[in-house]
């Protein structure tokens, strides 16, 4: 609860589970405002952001109790502030952190008080106020929610200083209030991102709140291809989310209802075939 | 007729096309059912706050969003009945933390961590899905703990994201300032949690976390774009600056108490400051002081335990007792407060979904006196606050959530 920790749970968990195995305590150097979390499959690792130290987080992918990180990227060249959010590419071994006015791009194997490799800032970006990134190493873009423009920001992944973004999604046709987080489909060329309803964290209604499912291509006031939306998902404030494309299974986790939810992602995409 | 309805009818499809958009929108989606779903039905009890004279103590609920209160000398082992539960979206409570009690003007303080970071004061028998009586919008996000002082008719709270006390009138209401910050790097502040003005001596002491950064002017704006966006407006105002990068300034910091003058104000020194490995220190939340035994009790969330220090004790020093062992019932305890009538110490457990009853001067391993639940003895706890991502481990097939 108000305990910094990162908690994992068996993928078959449902109702009031106890999770299998919990990252907690002094050492972990872990704060409660950690607004986003990657597991590196390749290099058997979790990589989780402390915006409270200004740091990012490296600890083994078996950890459990508590265990210092392997690995922190902080310091004064960092540049890092406000990162409450990442992406990690294991393809190039890169961790893509947005503050709220730039992209810091780092090595993986950063540690310590590291610059960046690369940074995208400047007014060229139109980045102000970011929140939420995703990175698709293959098809070599980098998604970023934006609070003006409101919408999203797709940059390619090896843009650096100040760049325009090669889309913008936003305008009234995209349903977007505030974009909150991101996964993707590269396989698809798919972004899927979770998008909160106006006013919901106080009216906590059911079913206004969606998860958006848009292609890289996209640009301009362009609407979800299909949308995770209503009464039944019983999203109010979708924050993350995450693909299980072995079992098609979708994960998304929610503020209000301080939950997360498995959705079936073979009945979504049959709203696309 | 004809003409007018030409020269119209460009408002008119405008008008149209919005409800069209969304309908169209509201067909694209898909509204299918979770195949699984994890959470906890049970309130969890953060903090606690006891009127031994009305015989009554307030607990607040970060799980199901709630404000309640119980009978101060319930006895069952089973699931408590509460007196009252304040709950619902006309309350404004969400994610609460801290929670204080006014037994002069019967009323209970408590404060939102996040979405809108409120103060919020219910009376005594307020019961139910009702608005606060007087709230007080003291930050963007990240309240955490709250203190009352009847003496000076003043009220504190820390917020975490930008290492800062505020202290208000008691009745200070909406977008009231402040009397009095605490806050800049010479303080010693560093994501403060608990708080406690000690008006007999003239302290405020604060408990900090291990994380330091220096705040940006956004995260010190109680109206940012994202507090906006948590309230729901409908027209949020951006700020145009798009500062500049600068060198980060994060770092770890051993986890500490600071102690400060009641009257401190600004970037101001503590008085003295209790940190170091002899401390045992971790994760420190409420903390309470006791000026008729000048003592001070401090919820030590990383070790499970209660550690109690000297009053007016600075340092790397050992404390004078603590409760801690299996047969405590301690588990990452949050909320805490001393009843000196009946000569009782509280504590909240939120993943036992608990709030133990301990004899002032316990120390050790020791039962507790009561147990106050929440949930059916051993229920299990998801342990989810306020979440905002999530990852999938393939190899393992097991879901991670950081809070």
């Amino acid at each position: 609860m108000a305990n910094p920790r990162i908690a994992v749970f068996a993928r078959l968990a449902n109702g009031n589970a106890a999770p299998v195995r919990v990252i907690e305590g002094g050492r972990t150097r872990l704060s409660r405002t950690s607004h986003a979390i990657a597991f590196d499959e390749k290099n058997d690792e979790i990589v989780v952001p402390n915006p409270y130290a200004e740091a990012i987080l490296f600890f083994s992918g078996n950890a459990a109790g508590d265990v210092a990180p392997i690995r922190a990227i902080q310091g004064a060249r960092t540049l890092l502030s406000e990162n409450d959010e990442l992406a990690l590419d294991t393809v190039h071994n890169e961790v893509i952190v947005p503050t709220r006015q730039a992209i810091l791009v780092f090595s993986r194997l950063a540690n310590g008080d590291v610059a960046p490799v690369r940074v995208i800032a400047g007014p060229k970006t139109r980045l102000n106020r970011a929140r939420g990134v995703a990175v698709d190493p293959v098809n070599n873009i980098i998604a970023i929610g934006n609070r003006d423009p409101n919408g999203i920001l797709i940059f390619n992944r090896t843009d650096e200083g100040d760049v325009a973004p090669r889309s913008v999604i936003s305008g009234p046709n995209t349903g977007i209030y505030a974009t909150k987080g991101f996964t993707i489909n590269s396989a698809r060329k798919e972004l899927i991102a979770t998008v909160e309803a106006r006013g919901v964290q106080v009216s906590r209604n059911l079913g206004e709140s969606f998860v958006g499912v848009w292609n890289y291509s996209d640009n301009g006031d362009v609407a979800p291809k299909t949308t995770l939306k209503g009464n039944a998902t019983m999203l109010i404030a979708p924050r993350g989310a995450a693909l299980d494309l072995q079992h098609q299974e979708m994960f998304v986790i929610d503020k209000v209802q301080n939950a997360f939810f498995t959705y079936s992602w073979e009945k979504i995409l049959e709203r696309l075939r | 007729m004809r003409t007018r309805f030409r020269r119209f009818l460009p408002i008119w499809l405008f008008l149209l096309a919005g409800p069209a958009v969304l309908f169209l929108f509201s067909q694209l989606g898909v509204d299918v059912a979770p195949i699984r779903g994890v959470q906890d039905p049970f309130p969890v009890f953060t903090d606690v706050a006891v009127d031994p004279d009305a015989n009554i103590i307030a607990v607040s609920d970060e799980n199901r969003f709630s404000l309640r209160t119980y009978d101060r000398d319930l006895t069952s082992n089973a699931v408590a009945d509460p007196r009252t539960v304040i709950q619902g979206n006309r309350t404004g409570i969400d994610f609460v933390c801290g929670v204080a009690i006014d037994p002069i003007n019967k009323q209970i303080y408590a404060v939102n961590n996040d979405t809108a970071a409120d103060m919020m004061v219910f009376n005594y028998d307020a019961n139910g899905n009702v608005p606060r009586t007087r709230g007080l919008r003291a930050a963007a996000a990240t309240t955490w703990g709250i203190s009352l002082d009847l003496a000076n008719d003043e009220v504190a709270v820390t917020i975490q994201q930008i290492n800062k006390v505020s202290v208000y009138r008691r009745l200070a209401e909406d977008d009231e300032k402040p009397l009095r910050v605490i806050m800049g790097p010479n303080t010693g502040l560093s994501d403060p949690h608990g708080l406690f003005i000690d008006s007999q001596n003239n302290e405020i002491f604060v408990a900090n976390h291990d994380s330091y950064h220096e705040p940006s002017a956004d995260q010190d704006d109680p109206n940012s774009a994202t507090a906006q966006a948590a309230r729901g407006l409908a027209n949020i105002t951006v700020r145009s600056d798009r500062p500049d990068l600068r060198p980060s300034k994060g770092k770890f910091v051993d986890p500490s108490i600071t102690v400060y003058a009641r009257t401190a104000d600004g970037d101001a020194l503590p008085r003295r400051i209790i940190q170091g490995p002899r401390t045992e220190l971790s994760l420190p939340m409420k903390v309470f002081v006791d000026p008729v035994h000048n003592e001070l009790f401090v919820a030590n969330s990383g070790r499970n335990s209660i550690l109690v220090f000297g009053r007016s004790g600075g340092g790397d020093l050992a404390p004078i007792r603590k409760i801690e062992g299996p047969a405590t019932g301690l588990k990452k305890p949050v909320g805490l407060f001393v009843d000196l009538k009946n000569d009782e110490l509280w504590a909240t457990n939120p993943e036992e979904h608990t709030a133990t009853v301990y004899r002032r001067t316990a120390q050790g391993n020791v039962a507790p006196l009561r147990t106050l639940r929440g949930a059916p003895e051993g229920t299990p706890s998801p342990g989810i606050g306020n979440p905002g991502g999530i990852a999938y481990d393939p190899m393992r097939e097991q879901i991670l959530v950081p809070n």
